[in-house]
């Protein structure tokens, strides 16, 4: 009985040992290379996106925060990306004249957080997106909302249990908790 | 059904017989122009072709009798009544309602059709081989022979003489005297090319010094890189004449040639110095597309050619000098030659461009070769349009260059090829090349000497001539309104279409003159171009523009429209709409520019950044910069000059071919009528380009009506003026009228000398060609 509770609550507590924080830092594929869905792998796609390399751009006034590559809103402003499984704790490196906001949503397209940016050009500025509740996407947007006057490096997120995951945590909790106050009664 | 090898070699020799017999048919219809028997002491000469300066004031003696003189030009002539068909042949090509509507023809079927009867050309061959000349190529088109000899045979062929003659410190090779030729072959020899080697002008120029600053507005006597400026990028061009559109559509260029044509191959373009695929990544073209955005459009390439015939290679790669690599075909050309590829891209960047050059004859330009070339060879080498970036004045070229010039271009529009030329960068004053010295202790200056002229390369009624721009928010003050104040990721930084002046550097221009001074007034002792703050701006320096006057005949002064001087008979696409189109000239001649675009060298702050990584011979100060990645455009060379806008507007029309799937010829009978139709009689309120961004979305063409190409002007050497008003002081301004303000030119209502139909919205254009 006592091996069988302690894999129940092994199993409700997996879905936080497997919870990652991923940063992708776009040094990965050439220079105009529109990004979409090339990092399935680490749960997220784009829209609006396309891949710059320095110096193969004007990198003087939009440098990379780490290595050669950034992303930018092109063809269109604004730039989103959608997280295959809802995300925490969002942050990264921006750089654009004209300032940015970006807005987080939830599963329901509900806003869940707003973060502004102040202007900054010839240098990168951070942005961090930590609202209540998963992350589902977020949007980029420049403040002139023209395209190509925006360059975004080095996002970070932080996925969270999914809904499913978080009910078998409850259950394993309950369970162990049912446990304990038979243990206390004998 | 089984077709045997036999039954298909008998249909092709039928069918091959059918069509030679065709082209025989249409051959014996033709009057035959040698009609007697060839006496060489009975001569004629071909008046016209000898350059002003092979005088004997700058002849240092005579030449070297076996120099060789390779790859020599004969132009020949068709009847009259030939030429009157193939005019009415060309003009039913490009006309819908004509049966003939874009059936173009090839190299073969051209000579067969408008040339002159074979046997004529028997009896010129026949007699230069006769006079020890090599004949080495007839072209297709039956009306260039390519022949060598040395300088003592063809000037015994021709009876004249070579000299040498010191000009301006340079060294030349020329005929002293007009050539002449058996009366027997007066009917079908147009003349002779080329007996010197008087370059012509590559049209571009440099950034110049004195200025007004674009953001505050003074006037600045040098220039500092990336101070204040607001120089031109593709992501610019592409805004502001609303080419993006077509891109994001998907009309980018795709399958498309375009041809630049120089005298010289591209510096830093292939590492092996051999003529094909531009392989280098790290090319001035390439780095160019790739730092400004245009490097995602994959489909784009640039490869050198150095284009020759299928039978005799009339095309050697051209000649390397000031320092260039040995071997590498490269001469100080070669900035046009970047300029042309990198902004021709810029317009069309999924287009092939294409570097088309040959070395210069001894005397010469070798890009007529390269474009003979490319026309006669099969199917025309699969090109679309070609653009051409050098000039000089009708008066100078000369009638048998003028002549030559026109004859290719007749054929590459019969072949449904588009031709740009740029419109030159002398405002109405192509003789004087930027202007001679203005006299009066003036140095470093240019004044306007020899009238009002305009280039004999660009006024051929089968060329799109491409003239020169400005944009007027500096002028205006509203710089802010059209610029964002930082630049895009890939430097742009234009916000919609901005208003336009016509490009003029000169002090007697009357913007500038009233920026500076309140009042327009450039001439006159107290005039602006009289005062030490104009003397910043003594220059015939802006796109160029006016009217035909010296295609044909000969001048009696060196450059100087008069003589028996005529210019070329006003097209249809032109004489069409007198009365119709708001400013068109009944002048009975053709009228130039047609459509204008940007070619500022930064006078307003506006100029072109071009990669540019030449610093031989003579360090940065020949123009480039060591490296393109290190720095931003801001500090790269920059250029102005309707050797830009040509091969813009080349690239806009490639864009029209692509959309509509076909050749299109010549684009000007197109372009006509759709300002017409955008003009009518009195203007377009709407398109007026003073709108700036409030100009009509539906606009196909912006009519520029602010702003002139007045050049500033001295009497002759000798005291004569020429179309010069010099009321008082030392500096006047050019006029059609010596004794009364009659300037030349204003821009106005509908077309005019300053800016032709105006400057486009491509996408438009495009959509409505």
């Amino acid at each position: 009985m006592k091996k069988i509770l302690l894999l129940l609550v092994l199993l409700s507590l997996s879905p936080l040992a497997l919870a990652s924080t991923f940063t992708l830092n776009f040094e990965q594929y050439p220079e105009f290379t529109q990004i979409v869905g090339q990092y399935e792998a680490e749960d997220i796609v784009f829209g609006n996106a396309m891949q710059l390399v320095a110096p193969d751009y004007n990198y003087f006034d939009y440098p990379p925060h780490s290595g050669s590559g950034v992303l930018t809103d092109d063809p269109n402003d604004p730039l989103g990306f959608g997280f295959i499984t809802p995300v925490t704790d969002v942050s990264g490196w921006y750089s654009d004249p004209y300032g940015v906001t970006a807005i987080a949503f939830g599963f329901y397209g509900n806003v869940l957080g707003t973060f502004t940016g102040a202007p900054v050009i010839g240098a990168d500025s951070e942005f961090t997106l930590d609202p209540e509740g998963g992350i589902y996407d977020i949007v980029l947007i420049d403040s002139s909302q023209t395209p190509d006057f925006l360059t975004l490096d080095d996002l970070t997120y932080t996925e969270t249990p999914e809904p499913g995951s978080l009910l078998l945590l409850g259950t394993g909790v309950l369970g162990l908790v049912g446990t304990m106050r038979r243990k206390l009664r004998r | 059904m089984i077709c045997s090898n036999k039954a298909v070699a008998r249909f092709l020799a039928v069918a091959a017989f059918a069509l030679s017999a065709s082209f025989a048919a249409q051959a014996q219809t033709k009057p035959l122009l040698v009609t007697h028997r060839i006496d060489d002491n009975d001569r004629v000469t071909l008046s016209g072709n000898t350059r002003p300066e092979a005088n004997s004031k700058n002849d240092i003696g005579l030449a070297d009798d076996d120099t060789q003189l390779d790859h020599m030009l004969l132009l020949l002539q068709r009847p009259p009544a030939l030429e009157a068909q193939l005019e009415q042949f060309i003009d039913n090509l490009h006309n819908p309602k004509s049966a003939s509507f874009h059936k173009w023809i090839g190299a073969a079927q051209f000579g067969a059709t408008y040339g002159p009867a074979q046997s004529d050309i028997n009896a010129v061959t026949a007699w230069l081989e006769s006079q020890g000349l090599t004949v080495n190529l007839v072209y297709s088109n039956n009306m260039f022979i390519d022949f060598s000899g040395t300088a003592g045979q063809v000037a015994a062929a021709f009876h004249t003489e070579f000299h040498n003659y010191q000009v301006n410190g340079e060294t030349y090779f020329a005929n002293s005297r007009d050539p002449q030729i058996p009366v027997a072959l007066a009917g079908v020899v147009k003349g002779v090319l080329y007996m010197h080697n008087f370059k012509p002008k590559a049209l571009h120029q440099r950034i110049k010094q004195a200025h007004i600053d674009a953001r505050s507005g003074a006037f600045q006597t040098e220039y500092t890189p990336g101070n204040n400026t607001l120089p031109i990028v593709p992501w610019d061009l592409q805004k502001i004449y609303n080419i993006a559109p077509l891109l994001s559509a998907g009309i980018s260029g795709q399958g498309m040639k375009i041809v630049v044509v120089e005298d010289t191959n591209q510096w830093n373009c292939n590492p092996t110095n051999t003529v094909g695929p531009c392989s280098s990544t790290t090319s001035d073209w390439a780095v160019f597309r790739n730092i400004l955005g245009l490097g995602r459009y994959t489909a784009g390439s640039f490869s050198e050619e150095n284009p020759g015939p299928l039978t005799t290679n009339t095309c050697t790669k051209p000649s390397t000098g000031g320092g260039y690599p040995a071997g590498s075909g490269i001469n100080g050309d070669d900035s046009e030659a970047t300029i042309d590829a990198e902004w021709a891209t810029a317009a069309a960047p999924s287009a092939a461009i294409i570097n088309a050059a040959c070395a210069n004859p001894r005397g010469g330009f070798g890009g007529l070769t390269a474009i003979q070339n490319i026309l006669n060879h099969p199917n025309a080498d699969h090109v679309d349009v070609i653009s051409m970036s050098y000039g000089e004045s009708e008066e100078l070229t000369g009638a048998t260059l003028n002549a030559a010039f026109n004859s290719t271009f007749q054929q590459a529009v019969a072949a449904g090829i588009g031709i740009f030329v740029s419109s030159g960068d002398e405002d109405a004053a192509s003789s004087d090349g930027g202007g001679s010295t203005c006299a009066g202790g003036f140095p470093g200056s240019g004044c306007a000497k020899d009238g009002i002229t305009i280039s004999g390369w660009m006024s051929s009624p089968y060329d799109v001539s491409v003239g020169g721009l400005d944009f007027a928010d500096t002028y205006l003050g509203v710089n802010s309104t059209y610029w964002n104040a930082a630049n895009n990721i890939f430097y742009g930084s234009a916000k919609s279409y901005i208003m336009e002046q016509p490009w003029n550097d000169s002090c007697a221009g009357g913007l500038l003159s009233t920026f500076l001074t309140g009042s327009p007034v450039a001439y006159g002792s107290s005039g602006f171009c009289n005062t030490p703050t104009g003397e910043n701006f003594l220059l015939a320096v802006g796109g160029s523009g006016g009217p035909s006057a010296c295609a044909t005949g000969a001048v009696t002064v060196r450059g100087v429209d008069g003589g028996t001087c005529a210019g070329w008979a006003k097209p249809t696409y032109q004489s069409a709409y007198l009365g119709t189109m708001a400013g068109l000239k009944n002048d009975g001649v053709r009228d130039t520019p047609d459509v204008s675009l940007m070619a500022a060298n930064g006078l307003w702050g506006h100029y072109y950044v071009l990669c540019y990584t030449d610093t031989t011979p003579t360090g940065v100060s020949s123009g480039g910069i060591p490296s393109c990645t290190a720095v931003p455009p801001s500090a790269w060379a920059g250029f102005g000059g309707t050797s830009i806008s040509s091969p813009i507007m080349a690239a806009i029309q490639a864009l029209v071919v692509q959309h509509k799937g076909s050749l299109q010829g010549n684009p000007n009978p197109r372009y006509y009528a759709l300002a017409n139709a955008e003009y009518g009689p009195n203007g377009s309120a709407a398109c007026n380009s003073a709108n700036g961004n409030g100009v009509s979305s539906s606009c196909i063409f912006y009519d520029v009506t602010l702003g002139d190409n007045l050049a500033n002007c001295q009497a002759h050497s000798g005291g004569t003026k020429y179309n010069c008003y010099l009321p008082s002081g030392l500096i006047g301004v050019l006029s059609t009228d010596n004794n009364s303000f009659q300037p030349a030119y204003l821009t106005g209502t509908g077309w005019d000398f300053g800016s032709g139909i105006g400057s486009v919205n491509a996408y438009n254009l495009v959509m409505s060609y």
